[in-house]
């Protein structure tokens, strides 16, 4: 999915970290796709991706959760929680459509729980 | 059988009286017999004086023992001996080699065989002192024309094409100064590391896990085998044409391609080291997520 973010922080350590964005979303994200010279404040065209390490953390939500929501873990892992909809999740104003989601027919329609262990952003060039 | 034996018997009787009677008288008076010098008694050795001199006089050097014995004659009858023996042998050599000459072929053929072998000995011998010296000046000589000459270091890559790291020994330090290096490509790779240490320790907050490194160290030495290993490669990231290395670590639980990478800036040190799916790295290495080939850099 396409979106126009806006760099809200560079990490002095880590190169890669960027603090984005997204529709009102603040998101820490690792850039390893970055052909460019970033400014804070500047909006870029980007591209989510998640990395997974140790298998997919995918599990239907009980009804006492709160629905559609991104939660920040540690480091650039986080948990999104939304509608699984034809292989793809709505979480609040996110929307991931990474192909391991085609992989779970079986929660289509209901609302899920996605661990994902890096969220990836490449800016891209237009 | 009886009767033989009884008469053998009485013979040896006989005989046994016969030697006493010859020889008893011998041994009471051994004069009677001839034995006297046998049993005449030794007289009593005199006991010698004491040695009264010093134990230093007494320890003889060993010029002194040759002089007494030069003295006393013994030395040169020795020598002599030794002097007619040498000219006897080199006569009776002479003598051999004149008949072996006189015989005609044949012994010519054997001192010529004997000399060939000799002159065969002597050349192998030079030829083997000849190749030590070249060896030892060619030794010398590489050394002086690698240190007159720049460093270049080379290795070969895992697809096995020889590949030069560097054409010259020296870079800049992150204060921009020339710093000379050394060793070779692999050392160099060894000796990759972050800016700092904090620098590490952050990434390696961040990024540990993805190797299962469980100290900082680990997670540094993984990032130094991938470049040792892996493939170099060039890349643009954030407006810099960058060296990193790429190293395949297998398939991930969704089938995909997983890959250790370790990128580096100018300088030389090293600002991450992760893990990236083939996607990831098709798009930072080549701008197109479908373009999948690793174009090793030089």
């Amino acid at each position: 999915m396409r979106y126009t973010a806006k760099v809200m922080g560079l990490d002095e350590d880590i190169e890669e970290a960027v603090l984005l964005s997204i529709d009102g979303i603040v998101l820490n994200c690792f850039a390893s796709v970055c052909p460019y010279q970033l400014q804070i404040g500047a909006e870029y065209h980007v591209q989510l991706h998640t990395t997974i390490f140790n298998g997919c953390d995918i599990a239907p939500v009980d009804d006492g959760e709160s629905h559609a929501a991104v939660n920040y873990i540690d480091a650039f892992s986080y948990v999104f929680v939304g509608l699984l909809s034809k292989g793809r999740l709505i979480a609040d104003r996110i929307i991931l459509d990474d192909a391991v989601l085609l992989d779970f027919e079986s929660f289509e329609g209901s609302t899920v729980r996605f661990k994902v262990d890096r969220l990836d952003v490449w800016f891209l060039e237009d | 059988m009886m009767g033989y034996s009884f008469t053998a018997y009485r013979w040896f009787r006989r005989l046994c009286a016969v030697w006493l009677l010859l020889l008893a008288p011998g041994l009471i008076v051994p004069e009677l017999v001839g034995f006297g010098a046998v049993a005449e008694a030794k007289p009593a050795r005199e006991a010698r004086p004491r040695e009264t001199r010093p134990r230093e006089a007494r320890q003889e050097t060993r010029p002194a023992r040759e002089a007494r014995r030069i003295e006393r004659g013994s030395g040169t009858r020795s020598e002599a001996k030794r002097e007619r023996l040498r000219e006897r042998q080199s006569a009776r050599t002479e003598t051999r080699r004149e008949s072996f000459r006189e015989r005609g072929r044949f012994s010519d053929r054997g001192f010529a065989r004997t000399e060939r072998r000799q002159e065969r000995q002597r050349l192998r011998t030079e030829q083997r002192r000849f190749n030590t010296d070249r060896s030892s000046d060619r030794r010398m000589l590489t050394r002086e024309r690698r240190a007159a000459q720049p460093s270049r270091s080379f290795s070969i890559n895992r697809a096995g094409r020889i590949e030069r790291i560097s054409n010259n020994n020296s870079s800049r330090n992150k204060l921009g100064k020339n710093v000379i290096r050394s060793g070779s490509a692999a050392a160099s790779r060894n000796r990759l590391n972050f800016g700092n240490s904090s620098t590490l320790a952050s990434h390696f907050q961040k990024h540990g896990k993805e190797f299962g490194a469980a100290t900082a160290k680990a997670y540094l030495k993984v990032g130094r085998d991938i470049a040792r290993t892996g493939y170099k490669v060039r890349y643009n990231y954030k407006g810099e044409r960058r060296t990193g290395y790429i190293a395949f670590m297998g398939n991930s639980s969704r089938g995909e391609a997983k890959f250790g990478f370790v990128g580096t800036n100018r300088q030389g040190v090293i600002t991450t080291i992760h893990t990236k799916n083939g996607a990831d790295a098709w798009k930072m290495l080549n701008g197109n997520q479908r373009d999948k080939n690793i174009r090793i850099a030089r």
